[in-house]
């Protein structure tokens, strides 16, 4: 589901560049690009060591998947125990790197930070010696890159109340803007999440853009967009839970959700509808702050983590995509339906583009930053 | 007296603080003020200041006006009924934010109880905007600081020498008048100490405006937490919290210089005793020719008040206590839902969510971790806060004022910028993950409601109670023990359940500070269950207010200073 849902208090965020980086070079080099950037034997490896390794966990239905998909399997196999550690935020695990103890060897940061914390030299590099070079082929739409390796897909969809819109809902962001054809109050994420809530990619595309035109974002236009949903907005979500809830509690009739709090929810008996159209796929990634103890361990643990049997083991448990597509080899059809990066979904939606939200802007303020600032300009009448 | 609490201050709060407030004077390597005249010329960033010191002033002044009724009426009970309303007070303390802001949203939105309820009676066509508005904002506000206010009025209410009351009628004044004269300016250190614990309280607190408020809602709080937790903008997030900071103290500043009389800490510095007296001295000048232009009218007012006064008053405050009991009423059967997420009405009732939580060992581990640290925390802060209202109150000394803005300044600062200060500090010495280290964060953050409680509670104390003991023969201690600290047995009480909540409750510190064998309740909690919002949070609620509510049956049933502190109806404090 969406570790998205709390992202309010997760942590995570960001690689960017890698991935882009790593997309254009595979369409411009093809497949030998990626090898030579992870040279790897082809042997299967053996992860076996000795001691500890603390992970961070995320609790709840996400650290339970974890634990049956990483954390056991792991102890067994490799004889190295695994310490859960729970969650914080991106600031806190910043601050514990800056003070030279960082409370994880390996931990999650979404996508949208990851390249900052890289940029900032508080990331170890991946050593993809542990890595079997079928498994990292394997990895699509996000790839690997040198500081971080994809932990989940997930995606940030169109979500109506199903009940109240049962012969149709809406099915693009034009739609959820249209409050005509759609009647009733709208939900969406706080701007104050920056990149991560996709509210600013939803009011372009509402306004007419389209996805491969999105970057670097026209803030103008967005913030014009906003003002036309702002009178039907009921109020800005600010954790992933909340929105699904709304509509459950019949409080919106549509707005956006992460797909796996509403797929959690309709396994509840909820109605929500949802659209792939136009979804925004976005990632977390596993990553290595400076300065931990158990380097080796963690390295070997995020290796483990990346095999596609162990990512179909964690995608039964809980409705986050495996980022190593092979992993769809091991999933039944009708679980894999469910999921975002299956191929039906994956050509209706595209990739959020980290890059832009960890590049700086001229005045050097980095663009998620600069989207916050605004944010608080526009919600204060002043901008 | 001050030496504990200063040395805790300047360890865990002054020097971490200074650092991390430096870091906010720094530009590329040099020293510069532009970080702050930059937010000072930013429009938005003065429109949000400027939003969020009027919320907060406006939701004190409520809060005042709803608690004010509700603490005349407690303080005319015995105590041991008291004692148990008080309890019901506490109730917005011991809900998690969470379930509370649901349990509003379940009774104000649109389809909510309250509406279904005033359509069905015909008194409105369609349904109110109560939530998701400011007037939601306001509700939810309102009910969480309301205790804040309750308790320090309680507590100088009850210390009211009613007999003083009944003096002024029988020479001729009516009720009102006795109670403009006498019973406001005597009830005004808990009014001072109320407000200034709302007021900074709310300046910190925007999870129940993000809730339950509209969409234009935004605290700077929001902001500064935003840039620390979501944009690890240190340099930022300081800059932010230093100028709120200087506003605040210069407000309260201007503040004390204007109502120094009321509030009775001056920077002059006086004895308790001259304020005692000074508390039955008229009014301002202005208010009290107001009183005098309005004393026909008041005095009109008064005898019908005196007619009908008591049941206005005492309705007034059965439904203050109806609103904050609200909420609970709405929790309970959450707790006992048989559904897997919120829904209200619960479609079944089961025991499956007290199940879970009584069978999960690591939510039993944190709450006992959470137990015991805000537990030995909020004695800390009494040890240490007590005798620092006593030197201030009762020292004449210099820097009163200054120590008094340092020692409430923890409330000012909002707490994950004092976190994030406190990390690194903590960090160099190895604290980090250990037990220690909440203590001291839950010591460091109770402390000012101790000690701003306990201002209040000494200031117009009747001294002369004490030196009749002593010239009795009573020792020190003795003094303390039969007449000091029972007089201010309320005061006692407030602040060490203030002080333990503050820590229970907190979830910013526990982010900073958690480690393997250090995890409070909170944290664990809404690790587990932040993915969805299910049933298991009001079985916490429900859990924490039957654990009180036995308190207060043992409390009853052994009698235990009840009969003691019993008074009789109209008689003085100490009866």
């Amino acid at each position: 589901m969406n570790n998205a849902i709390g992202r309010r208090g997760l942590a995570m965020k960001t690689g960017i560049n890698r991935r882009l980086l790593l997309q254009t070079m595979t369409i411009a080099g093809g497949i030998s690009v990626s090898r030579s950037l992870f040279p790897a034997p082809a042997l299967a490896k053996d992860l076996k060591g000795t001691g500890t390794v603390a992970v961070y966990d995320g609790g709840g239905s996400w650290g339970e998947a974890k634990r049956i998909a990483y954390f056991e399997p792991f102890e067994k196999e490799t004889g190295i125990k695994v310490v859960i550690v729970p969650r914080t935020d991106t600031g806190a695990v910043r601050a514990s790197i800056l003070a030279g103890a960082p409370r994880y060897d390996v931990t999650i940061l979404s996508g949208s930070t990851t390249a900052t914390f890289a940029r900032e030299d508080m990331l170890l590099p991946i050593d993809y010696g542990y890595f079997e070079t079928a498994d990292l082929d394997g990895f699509d739409p996000v790839k690997p890159g040198k500081f971080s390796v994809p932990h989940i897909i997930y995606s940030l969809v169109l979500a109506y109340d199903g009940a109240k819109f049962a012969a149709g809902g809406p099915a693009s962001w034009a739609d959820i803007w249209d409050v005509k054809k759609f009647p009733g109050p709208r939900s969406l994420p706080t701007g104050t999440w920056g990149g991560d809530g996709g509210t600013f990619e939803c009011a372009l595309m509402a306004d007419g853009v389209e996805p491969a035109n999105l970057y670097p974002l026209d803030w103008d236009r967005a913030f014009k967009s906003l003002d036309r949903i702002k009178p039907n907005i009921l109020k800005w979500w600010a954790s992933g839970a909340e929105g699904p809830q709304l509509i459950v509690d019949k409080q919106i009739a549509a707005g956006s959700a992460w797909n796996g709090r509403i797929s959690a929810a309709n396994e509840q008996g909820a109605k929500i509808g949802f659209s792939w159209n136009q979804g925004i796929l976005q990632y977390d990634n596993w990553v290595l702050p400076k300065g931990a103890k158990n380097t080796v361990n963690a390295q070997k643990f995020i290796a483990f983590a990346s095999r596609p049997a162990n990512q179909a083991k964690f995608a039964e448990r809980i409705l986050y995509a495996p980022p190593n597509a092979k992993a769809y080899d091991f999933l039944k059809p009708e679980r894999a339906k469910l999921l975002p990066t299956q191929p039906e979904a994956r050509k209706l939606q595209f990739v959020q583009d980290y890059e832009f939200w960890n590049a700086t802007r001229p005045d050097k303020m980095p663009n998620n930053k600069y989207a916050v600032a605004e944010w608080e300009k526009w919600i204060a009448g002043a901008r | 007296m001050l030496a504990p609490i200063l040395a805790l201050f300047l360890a865990a709060y002054v020097l971490p603080l200074g650092g991390l407030v430096a870091d906010s004077f720094q530009r590329e390597g040099d020293f510069t003020f532009a970080n702050h005249t930059a937010l000072l010329e930013s429009r938005a960033f003065r429109i949000i200041l400027w939003r969020t010191l009027t919320l907060s002033f406006v939701v004190t002044l409520i809060c005042l006006l709803i608690a004010y009724p509700l603490a005349y009426v407690l303080a005319r009970l015995p105590s041991r009924w008291a004692a148990g309303l008080l309890l019901l007070v506490s109730v917005p303390y011991v809900t998690s934010i969470l379930i509370r802001s649901y349990a509003w949203v379940v009774l104000l939105a649109n389809n909510g109880v309250v509406n279904k309820l005033l359509l069905a009676s015909g008194l409105v066509d369609e349904p109110l905007k109560l939530a998701f508005n400011e007037t939601g904002t306001y509700i939810g506000m309102v009910h969480v600081q309301l205790p804040l206010m309750v308790f320090p009025l309680y507590a100088a209410m009850h210390r009211i020498d009613r007999s003083l009351l009944a003096a002024a009628r029988n020479l001729g004044s009516t009720s009102a008048s006795a109670f403009w004269h006498i019973f406001l300016p005597l009830s005004l250190p808990g009014v001072a100490s109320g407000c200034t614990l709302v007021f900074l309280s709310c300046l910190g607190f925007y999870v129940t405006p993000a809730l339950l408020g509209g969409p234009g809602q935004y605290m700077l709080a929001q902001g500064i937490t935003v840039r620390v937790l979501t944009l690890a903008d240190f340099a930022g997030a300081a800059a932010q919290a230093t100028v709120l900071l200087l506003v605040v103290v210069l407000l309260f500043v201007a503040l004390r210089r204007r109502f120094a009389a009321g509030l009775g800490i001056e920077s002059t510095g006086r004895s308790g005793r001259t304020t005692a007296a000074r508390g039955l001295r008229a009014w301002p000048a202005p208010l009290e020719a107001a009183i005098e232009a309005l004393s026909g009218p008041l005095r009109t007012l008064g005898s019908m008040l005196s007619i009908v006064g008591g049941p206005v008053v005492v309705a007034l405050a059965v439904l203050a206590l109806l609103y904050l009991i609200v909420p609970l009423l709405m929790v309970i059967p959450l707790a006992f839902s048989d559904s897997p997420y919120l829904t209200f009405p619960p479609p079944g009732y089961s025991l499956r969510w007290f199940k879970t939580f009584l069978a999960n060992a690591r939510w039993l581990d944190a709450a006992g971790f959470s137990l015991a640290a805000a537990g030995i925390g909020a004695v800390v802060s009494l040890i240490i806060g007590i005798p620092a209202a006593f030197a201030v109150v009762r020292r004449p000394m210099m820097g009163r004022l200054p120590l008094y803005l340092l020692l409430i300044s923890p409330l000012i600062v909002p707490h994950v910028i004092v976190a994030l200060a406190m990390y690194f500090s903590m960090a160099r010495v190895q604290l980090i993950g250990t037990p220690l280290a909440f203590v001291i964060a839950y010591a460091l953050i109770g402390a000012p409601y101790v000690f701003v409680l306990f201002v209040a509670g000494l200031l117009r104390f009747d001294r002369s109670l004490e030196m009749a003991a002593a010239n009795l023969g009573a020792t020190p201690v003795t003094v303390l023990r039969t007449v000091t600290l029972p007089l201010l047995l309320p005061t006692l009480a407030a602040a060490l359940l203030f002080a333990f909540i503050i820590g229970f409750d907190d979830v910013v510190f526990g982010l900073f500070l958690a480690g393997t064998n250090a995890t409070p309740l909170p944290i664990r909690m809404w690790d587990d269950i932040r993915l969805e919002i299910s049933p298991q949070i009001a079985v916490v609620a429900v859990l924490l207010f039957a654990a009180l509510a036995l308190a207060y049956a043992a409390y009853l049933a052994l009698g235990l200073l009840g009969d003691r502190r019993s008074r009789m109806p109209g008689g003085g404090p100490i009866a």
